[in-house]
């Protein structure tokens, strides 16, 4: 019954599974003016700069940085919750442009793509009951009527782990991760193919978290479901995705499949980032020193590598090596998201060198 | 009763800076009273940390909050055997007015979310220095060095700068740093720090762990940190203490609790953490019970994957696993531990 969509949008599998892309990003730049910031900054803050990435169908991409590198910008782009300045986003196979600049998505591709926000207290209204928050999108994509709306709403809660009669409930008669599963539900009632995960798990504690990563790795088990998981917790990636992609001050710094990502980083704000990570049972002492220090820049350096302010390499490099990244901007070489390994630093080898 | 849950850690024979003894926190709700905290006994002495983790609604923020005075005292009772800090007692009527000689000097607290535990109305540095020049009587001169002084020790790049700024023109990683100088300005020997990190990324996190580490070196400070993140806490924590439905369920050193925990909520709390390179996480089923409708029993046994029918009828002591490792189950005395 939900079969609306007229044999489009599950056709991405091609026989030799070389072109699988359900989603692609070109070259996407989210800046905010003046304007948009706050009375008295000058110029405009560029949260995304040139970033392409790639999600083939099934295959989720972990984007993973400090909170303020633009992850959550980059995001939202997608759906047209933030400004897109530049760059293109294909949704399946269409060679056409589903957003650009100047468009806006449609409402038919918007259907495929779905977020969950990271804070489930704000995300959704007190003052409509479940069932109704779950029904919307189906109302809003014009998909069956009020009767079938409410029996699949149903099945949507049961899916998500909640019982039926929760639809009859208020937000705040549950927990946070029963408003969660709620925001998954929603996400899920007009069956996108990408879901957006915006740090779903950072508001909730560590127990409850391990339920909702439970959730989306059991949905990505039953379903086609394309995950672009958003998180500054790197270990919560292997659980969910299959490639990462680091993010540094609107630029993609890193990319690559999460097992080689993390046991084997060749840029150095990943290894910072794994450094800074919590590790049940290990000391602390040890790992202080590859941590970032201070906070993360807030206007992009138009000369040379933007991390290096804060990098534990360069502190370590002699002054030629270091002239290159004072110089050269470092360019990742590749589109994000798939297995393939890229790195956007001049000295990999020496990271590499480092962490052996 | 409970003694084996208060354990000088080993090797430590520093002086007890916080001694509580069956400690309970009382709410008052218009649906009756909520026993948020029910008898928990714990210290922390001088320069040891010392974690007590728990999940949303375990009672460790009311402990806290409780033992401070930190609330009306229409809305909440507190009531203890003992609750001694530098060996003398917090409790009796004139408890308020000591507490208030106390807090923001002897006693400094971190809260979470510095946004809103910090005055937006007021300079940064104002904020810092009031407790010091309300309580020491020190001069404006006096008191501004000391600000400058404590905002340079927290790693703040223009303590001049900031000193003069509002919280809003701050980042979020300086504005918990603000609010480590102010709880550390007054030289403290307690610091409680009370789920400080959790609104921040790892990155931010791990500066202030090791920003928290500096001030307890450089104050020789007990540190008692209260946090949902087990994985945190078992990097720099002496001890930890494992809490649940307002009672500690397990106590013992950091490295006993990670790598032998005898409770079966501590186990499950750790097979919930994820590991880069580990096994797939395992959710704790269900929910923390409601504190108004405690489980009989044991309060975990719906939720535990051990349970046996006498987990059903009654609550088990402390038993004694190891001479510093206590834990609440019925299946430590079928292992042969004597209660304590």
């Amino acid at each position: 019954m939900l079969r609306s969509r007229g044999g489009g949008s599950r056709s991405f599998h091609t026989v030799d599974g070389h072109d699988d892309t359900v989603l692609r990003l070109t070259d996407v730049s989210v800046h905010y003016g003046e304007r948009a910031i706050r009375v008295g900054t000058k110029g405009e803050v560029r949260a995304v700069d040139g970033a392409s990435l790639r999600l083939g169908l099934r295959r989720s991409v972990g984007l993973v940085g400090e909170s303020g590198c633009g992850k959550s910008s980059l995001g939202r782009s997608i759906i047209s919750l933030a400004p897109l300045t530049r760059g293109e986003i294909s949704v399946g196979e269409r060679p056409e442009a589903a957003r650009s600049p100047s468009r806006r998505l449609s409402r038919r591709l918007s259907r495929s793509i779905q977020i969950v926000f990271q804070d489930p207290y704000s995300s959704l209204n007190p003052r409509q009951s479940v069932g109704s928050i779950v029904a919307e999108p189906m109302h809003i994509h014009g998909i069956g009527d009020s009767r079938q709306r409410s029996e699949r709403v149903g099945r949507l809660l049961e899916q998500v782990g909640l019982p039926t009669s929760f639809a009859k409930r208020y937000p705040h008669e549950l927990s946070g991760g029963q408003r969660q599963r709620v925001c998954v539900a929603r996400a899920l009632a007009v069956e996108p193919l990408i879901l957006i995960c915006d740090e779903p798990t950072s508001a909730l504690d560590v127990s409850i978290q391990a339920q909702v990563v439970d959730l989306l790795k059991d949905l990505q088990e039953q379903t086609d479901l394309t995950y672009l998981f958003i998180t500054h917790d790197l270990a919560l990636l292997p659980q969910l995705t299959s490639s990462v992609a680091v993010m540094y001050v609107g630029r993609l710094v890193e990319t690559g499949a999460v097992d080689e990502v993390l046991r084997q980083p060749r840029h150095p704000y990943t290894v910072s980032l794994l450094s800074a990570a919590p590790v049940l049972g290990r000391r602390r002492e040890q790992e202080i020193s590859r941590i970032a220090r201070g906070d993360l820049p807030i206007d992009q350096v138009d000369r040379g590598c933007p991390f290096r302010s804060r990098c534990w390499l360069y502190r370590e490099l002699d002054s030629d090596a270091r002239r290159r990244c004072e110089e050269e901007v470092p360019d990742l070489g590749g589109t994000a998201g798939s297995r393939d390994r890229h790195a956007a630093c001049h000295h990999q080898d020496a990271v590499e060198a480092a962490i052996d | 009763m409970t003694a084996a849950v208060q354990s000088p850690a080993p090797g430590l024979q520093a002086q007890r800076v916080l001694d509580v003894d069956e400690l309970n926190v009382i709410f008052r709700t218009s649906s009756g009273p909520l026993h948020a905290v029910r008898g928990i006994s714990f210290d922390v002495a001088a320069g040891e940390t010392v974690g007590l983790v728990g999940e949303s609604g375990s009672g460790k923020s009311a402990t806290v909050l409780g033992m401070m005075g930190l609330f009306h005292t229409e809305d909440a009772t507190i009531r203890a055997n003992r609750l001694d800090f530098e060996s003398e007692s917090l409790l009796g009527p004139d408890r308020r007015s000591r507490l208030k000689d106390l807090l923001g000097l002897r006693v400094g607290i971190i809260f979470q979310d510095p946004q809103s535990s910090l005055n937006p109305t007021m300079r940064i540095g104002r904020q810092i220095g009031e407790g010091l020049a309300l309580h020491r009587g020190l001069s404006r001169a006096e008191t501004r060095t000391r600000v400058l002084a404590a905002l340079d020790e927290v790693g703040i790049p223009d303590p001049e700068w900031c000193a003069h700024a509002y919280p809003h023109e701050l980042s979020g990683g300086m504005r918990q740093r603000a609010m480590i100088a102010m709880a550390t300005i007054g030289d403290p020997a307690l610091l409680i720090a009370d789920e400080p990190t959790t609104a921040l990324d790892v990155t931010l996190q791990a500066q202030v762990i090791d920003l928290l580490g500096l001030m307890r070196r450089n104050h020789g400070s007990g540190i008692l940190f209260i946090t949902h993140d087990l994985a945190l806490v078992s990097e720099f924590a002496d001890r930890i203490l494992v809490m649940y439905a307002g009672r500690i369920v397990e106590s013992g050193s950091t490295e006993t609790v990670i790598n032998s925990p005898s409770h079966p909520y501590t186990r499950a709390l750790i097979s919930s953490v994820p590991v880069i390179d580990g096994p797939d996480v395992e959710p704790i089923a269900g929910r923390p019970p409601d504190p108004r409708a405690l489980p009989s029993g044991c309060p975990f046994h719906p939720r535990c994957p051990d349970v046996e029918p006498r987990c059903r009828d009654a609550e088990p002591p402390v038993f004694r696993v190891s001479p510093q490792h206590g834990s609440r189950c019925w299946l430590s005395e079928t292992n042969g531990d004597e209660p304590c």
